[in-house]
């Protein structure tokens, strides 16, 4: 079988969505900075999202309960954006009824089966892969958070929405840093 | 952390020297560009993560990889977490190892033109050459995309190295760090492929994951703590949805080998191998200061050494060739030494996955460059133990001196991250790498999977006094009569809390 040895030159395309040069400037002040790379599905599909609910993420990290704490800013940040968001307390019970536990694997085929049973027309889910207070040895006191989130049309199966999200925050709290990597997800999907 | 020796050239014109003194971040390949043309629909699946910088590295990086590859708008992606899913409600377990024989099954069962695998090997922080630099995030992995039809690869790189960032900033998060590597490998990949193509929304492979979906009714799949119900399929080497059994059995573990006895040399090499272990590997010597030829007398430790590892596929090592810093190109040098060990290895039968070559330089030399003498000394062979060989009295710790009466320790706080490995008994690879699945999708941490060579009737659970209640948790989830049996131990090793010995009880 012949195999072309191609040596490709590194493309160094990066694509930065700072939230705006004021804002890089203000992260170093102590608010946060958000990386983000978005699938977004074409068509009618984010803007006609009326309903959702957030699983707990899939947690990836050596942090207790990363996946709950992302699911419940997610939440939060999603209801205040007029999108109908079920309470995170029954999306979480409901993972009980395909016997999988908070901080498991969840895929679309799950997510589709738990939307219909919760009577939403979209799912959120995803996993955490990075939750630390600061990046060791730099001196820097940043937390990080880094999420992989993908929304799934529970009656269509298609993706509405997939992305991968790192943010960081000044002031050394994880949460804070979900948070903003909530707000940018809830750019897309809210109103 | 692994040290990163950075050249004073590379310090002083640290722009010359990316563009011009350091190694190439990645290399990839293609092949049959007129069938990558026409792949629009792609699974892929979870990614191994090799050594212990993050243990979920290769689920991450997959995911970060599939986003970007969904953004490209050249795939349609079911993404690790489904391919996962899916694979799992099939009852096939893949192995370590994707061959063309799997690629072309998998194909039939997911519902895809191609699937993409690999491999993460370092995913974390780590420190340079220089300790008042601060460290910086390095990903290194494999992958490749194979065509079900034919279970050829049609693509494949690999990467190695830290992303450059944008403003020079010395230290991007991680997540950053590893997105960048994925956007990289995605566009190398979209850039092989021809034409971007209009898709539709709905997911190409649904027509195959309805039926899964149906599985997954309220209380319905058959996991860990549900009702199982009659399997779709045995997890056996057998297509599904064909009659075609697949030649080469890579869905399941492999079987315990038939083990050599081990001569008292190759038992004492044996008895270094402890876990994290590193040691100089004696006797393998090179005819030349310069050259990539073994001497002759470096058969016999290399015979010894391919005699363990054949006995204990579950081993796995790194190679690493030192040579002396005087030497001219001592990085390239000591690599080809390195691969000339590994290549050895593998005509004598090691599986390739077990031992990976690795050129260090003369940076950790043992003896200054005086005399020829010395320098000899500096030109050598190590092992780094990635994964010991599992030792057939298992485990191989000493129990709690009186187990039950008093715990060693009482935990403060009952610890919910208990690490767990699994060890199959003979002829129960099937069910092990069943159960450690199982274990995954409900959350558990499943570190390592591993056949121990004797036949054990029940199934245990050995675990570490702070993961007592995580260990009662598992024995009574486990489907064996009665639970499995519980053992407490001082200690099971670095990275473990809980072992499962699955015996011929679980079926």
């Amino acid at each position: 079988m012949p195999i072309r040895d191609v040596a490709m030159t590194g493309e160094s395309t990066v694509i930065v969505r700072w939230m705006g040069f004021a804002a890089a400037v203000a992260a170093l002040a102590g608010c946060a900075s958000v990386h983000s790379s978005e699938y977004r599905a074409s068509g009618e599909g984010l803007a006609s999202v009326k309903s959702t609910a957030v699983l707990p993420l899939e947690n990836l990290t050596a942090m207790p309960d990363a996946g709950r704490v992302c699911a419940d800013v997610l939440s939060t940040e999603l209801a205040a954006r007029n999108l109908s968001v079920v309470d995170r307390g029954k999306s979480e019970s409901s993972l009980s009824s395909v016997d999988l536990v908070p901080g498991a694997t969840v895929d679309r085929l799950t997510a589709m089966r738990l939307g219909e049973i919760l009577g939403v027309d979209t799912v959120l889910y995803g996993s955490v892969s990075e939750a630390r207070d600061a990046s060791p040895g730099t001196g820097t006191t940043k937390a990080t958070v880094g999420l992989s989130l993908r929304l799934v049309d529970v009656k269509t199966g298609a993706h509405l929405l997939a992305g991968s999200y790192t943010a960081s925050s000044g002031n050394d709290s994880i949460t804070a840093a979900a948070r903003a990597a909530a707000a940018e997800v809830s750019k897309a999907v809210g109103k | 952390m692994i040290r990163v020796r950075v050249p004073r050239a590379a310090l002083a014109l640290p722009l010359v020297a990316m563009i011009a003194c350091a190694p190439k971040a990645k290399t990839t390949f293609q092949s049959k560009p007129e069938v990558l043309d026409k792949i629009t629909c792609v699974a892929v699946l979870p990614f191994e993560t090799l050594g212990d910088d993050t243990p979920g590295a290769g689920d991450a990086f997959a995911d970060l990889l599939a986003t970007e590859m969904m953004r490209s708008g050249r795939f349609q992606v079911m993404d690790r977490a489904e391919s996962g899913r899916i694979l799992a409600a099939r009852g096939i377990y893949l192995g370590p190892t994707v061959d063309a024989a799997t690629a072309r099954a998998l194909g039939d069962v997911l519902g895809v033109q191609a699937v993409l695998v690999g491999s993460v090997s370092e995913y974390g922080y780590k420190v340079s050459g220089y300790d008042d630099r601060p460290p910086k995030p390095l990903v290194s992995l494999t992958t490749r995309l194979l065509d079900v039809k034919s279970g050829d690869p049609l693509w494949g790189t690999s990467f190695a190295g830290s992303p450059t960032t944008f403003f020079g900033n010395p230290t991007p998060p991680m997540s950053v760090a590893a997105q960048r590597v994925a956007l990289d490998v995605s566009q190398s990949l979209t850039g092989a492929s021809g034409v971007v193509r209009e898709l539709p929304g709905k997911p190409c492979w649904d027509a195959k994951a309805q039926s899964v979906l149906a599985t997954l009714a309220p209380g319905g799949p058959g996991r860990l703590g549900a009702p199982t119900p009659a399997p779709t399929a045995a997890p056996t080497a057998v297509a599904i949805g064909t009659s075609q059994p697949i030649s080469t059995p890579a869905f399941i573990a492999a079987e315990p080998v038939q083990k050599k006895k081990l001569t008292p040399a190759q038992t004492a090499l044996k008895t270094k191998m402890a876990p994290s272990g590193q040691f100089i590997l004696e006797g393998v010597a090179f005819s030349t200061p310069t050259g990539v030829a073994l001497t002759p007398v470096a058969s016999a430790p290399l015979s010894d050494l391919a005699a363990i590892l054949l006995n204990h596929p579950e081993a796995k090592l790194r190679l690493e060739g030192h040579v002396d810093p005087t030497d001219a190109g001592p990085v390239p040098l000591s690599q080809k030494r390195a691969e000339a060990v590994v290549a050895k290895l593998q005509s004598l039968g090691v599986a390739a996955g077990q031992v990976e070559p690795k050129g260090m330089g003369g940076s950790k030399s043992l003896f200054p460059s005086f005399v020829e003498a010395m320098k000899a000394k500096n030109r050598r062979i190590e092992i780094a133990v990635v994964s010991p060989p599992v030792d057939d009295d298992v485990p191989a710790v000493s129990p709690v001196a009186t187990p039950g009466a008093t715990p060693a320790a009482t935990p403060a706080v009952v610890a919910t991250n208990a690490r767990v490995k699994v060890l199959a008994s003979k002829g129960k690879s099937a069910q092990a790498v069943k159960l450690a699945n199982e274990l995954k999708l409900g959350g558990t941490k499943v570190t390592t999977i591993a056949n121990v060579p004797e036949a054990r009737t029940a199934t245990l659970i050995y675990f570490t006094a702070p993961f007592e209640k995580e260990a009662q948790k598992l024995s009574k989830l486990i489907p064996v009569p009665g639970g499995a049996k519980m053992t407490a131990y001082k200690t099971l090793g670095a990275g473990v809390d809980i072992v499962i010995v699955v015996g011929s009880d679980l079926k």
